[in-house]
């Protein structure tokens, strides 16, 4: 009696833990340290690189220990980072609800908060961008966007003041020397010149084709074709570089090529689409046909997951950046192996 | 073998039982059932429908049906911004670069009904809370203040900026700034029976206290498996404001758990 209970007990508790956990999603599997998705028998096509958390990453050695004596240890780290875009020279621009702009200079080693130094209200930062030696910021508290150098001296502004109440993203088109902005309030998408000229609009509030529902995000392909994330209306949709509707992919939904919460969105030199999602808490990869390829990530505070992911950037080489918002910290992976197999 | 599969379908039974007990629990919050629950919602903060008022596409949702599964599609339906509808992961291609390990892979959040209430509390100091489903939107990005700068997620009771209430002055531009913000996500029963002088106990891990809400109507200060979380004072099916669930007055929310 006793046996066949235990026995009955175990098969329930499988069953029940089979119910929790499997659907959980594909976890990265760390092998000789290194964490990889797919999982084999599958070839591997990315790898998570490392976390950046701050000052405290360059604090090595004499100079940490010296730095730390005057007090100065982790003084800038990721609280809650919300965009990031990559600029010339292994520069990072990050905007923090809690830190304002910061200046991740992996080449100098060192963390600054640019936004002191612009000498405007730089409450509640959310989108940035960079081209031409510009930094783009949308800052939702004065409803416009900052141009400021590498140093972060301001240059000049986007929009007339509370213009775009909340500019979710901005990201420049060097090639054409524009600015596009996204705010998720008017639901629309902005193309400014460089300089502050308005070009066009895209979009309205609605369902229909062209129409947005909360937008988050923008991404450009070689081309310059637009990728916006419409977050409620649960797709990307696809423009051309004058602003007209080209295609849509996506729906809402908690399996794979679904989205729940879609923020981020970049694409790689293969111009395959990455969608990050801040309810699954991964992203997920499409090729230019829109195929699903792979996601990668899953709810947790460890290097293989997130926790309310909000946006993605993609440089040159096909290194892979994520504010990874809750966590307080920045992935990075690495694309290994990009190309379309059939 | 017999005795055997009996003693297994008991215990099926008792635990499909105990889930049925989980699912009633949730319900509070459902007070009138969905169509009262939707109508509250309609124009309100959480109505993120493209014309923010649309007459959803949902199927049979009578009350008997507490949770109905929209039939609508896209963005039509009302209670589809948070409570994402299931997939069948049949007929979706498989993954092209994974073709083997993430084959009929789903991301896990919705496998219940229920999703948020029961579905997110797995580990209370790291992920998987309900808080963070809030503040999926409350970042600065839907939700135009980043709460999340203030709430303390992950985790604890020291976070930057907490604790200033009332809310009522961080009125912005018509919504209201998160940047004042009580901790959650913290567990409660534990900080309650170690600060006893403080703190009221817990009824249980699953409320501070139920009670008339002083106009008549029985509300509940909710936990979940002992925490705080957003939602043991907002109720997300508001209309309006912050969906206080005893809105009759501040000090009456604040004064179920604090002594002082």
């Amino acid at each position: 009696m006793s046996r066949s209970l235990l026995v009955s007990l175990l098969a329930l508790a499988a069953a029940v833990a089979a119910l929790l956990t499997g659907c959980g999603g594909t976890r990265a599997i760390e092998k000789e340290g290194r964490i990889i998705w797919p999982e084999p028998p599958d070839t591997a096509r990315i790898a998570y690189v490392q976390t950046l958390k701050g000052e405290d990453d360059f604090s090595t050695g004499l100079a940490g220990a010296l730095s730390a004596i005057a007090g100065k240890k982790g003084v800038v780290k990721f609280l809650r980072p919300f965009d990031i875009c990559v600029a010339d020279d292994g520069k990072l621009f990050v905007t923090d609800a809690v830190q304002g702009i910061i200046l991740y200079d992996t080449k100098k080693r060192e963390v600054l908060p640019i936004g002191e130094k612009v000498g405007e209200e730089l409450k509640d930062p959310r989108g940035i961008g960079y081209g031409h030696g510009k930094v783009f910021v949308g800052i939702a508290s004065i409803g416009q966007v900052l141009i400021i150098d590498n140093e972060g001296r301001g240059i000049g502004k986007i929009g007339t003041p509370k213009q775009f109440p909340n500019p979710v993203d901005v990201v420049a088109d060097t090639m054409r020397s524009r600015v596009y902005i996204v705010d998720n309030r008017l639901h629309q998408v902005l193309a400014y010149s460089e300089k502050g000229d308005s070009l066009f609009t895209i979009g309205r509030r609605g369902a229909e084709d062209g129409e947005f529902n909360y937008p988050q995000s923008l991404a450009l392909d070689k081309q310059g074709s637009i990728y916006v994330v419409d977050a409620f209306n649960y797709r990307v949709q696809v423009f051309d570089t004058t602003g007209k509707f080209m295609r849509k992919f996506g729906k809402q939904g908690d399996a794979y090529a679904t989205f729940a919460r879609p923020k981020g969105i970049a694409l790689d030199s293969f111009g395959n689409i990455y969608v990050l999602d801040g309810i699954h808490n991964n992203f997920q990869i499409f090729n230019n046909a829109s195929d699903f390829l792979l996601f990668v990530g899953h709810s947790s505070a460890k290097n293989d997951g997130f926790q309310n992911p909000v946006s993605m950037a993609i440089d040159g080489n096909n290194t892979i950046y994520v504010t990874d918002n809750l966590n307080g910290r920045i992935q990075v992976f690495q694309l290994l192996f990009g190309q379309r197999t059939e | 073998m017999k005795r055997m599969l009996f003693v297994f379908i008991a215990l099926l039974v008792v635990s499909v039982w105990s889930y049925g007990q989980n699912l009633k629990q949730v319900l509070p919050t459902m007070t009138g059932g969905t169509q009262a629950t939707r109508a509250a919602m309609l124009k309100g903060p959480h109505d993120f429908t493209p014309d923010s008022g649309a007459v959803n596409t949902f199927g049979d949702d009578s009350l008997g049906n507490p949770v109905p599964h929209p039939t609508g599609t896209g963005a039509k339906g009302l209670c589809n911004y948070c409570h994402s509808p299931h997939v069948p992961k049949e007929g979706i291609s498989p993954p092209l670069w994974a073709r083997v390990s993430q084959v009929g892979k789903t991301f896990g959040y919705y496998q219940d009904v229920n999703t948020i209430p029961s579905g997110y509390i797995t580990d209370p100091g790291t992920s998987d809370n309900y808080s963070s489903f809030c503040l999926s939107c409350h970042d600065g990005s839907a939700g135009i203040f980043a709460a999340s700068a203030y709430v303390v997620a992950p985790f604890g009771l020291t976070g930057g900026g907490a604790t200033q209430v009332p809310y009522s002055a961080n009125v912005v531009n018509g919504e209201f700034d998160l940047q004042h913000v009580h901790p959650v996500n913290f567990s409660y029963t534990g900080f309650a029976t170690n600060n006893p002088q403080e703190f009221y106990a817990a009824e249980n891990d699953q409320r501070v206290w139920t009670g008339d809400n002083g106009s008549g109507a029985t509300t509940t200060v909710r936990l979940w498996a002992g925490t705080m979380q957003c939602p043991t004072c907002h109720n997300p099916h508001m209309n309006s404001g912050i969906g206080l669930v005893y809105s009759s007055s501040y000090g009456k929310l604040c004064v179920t758990c604090h002594k002082k």
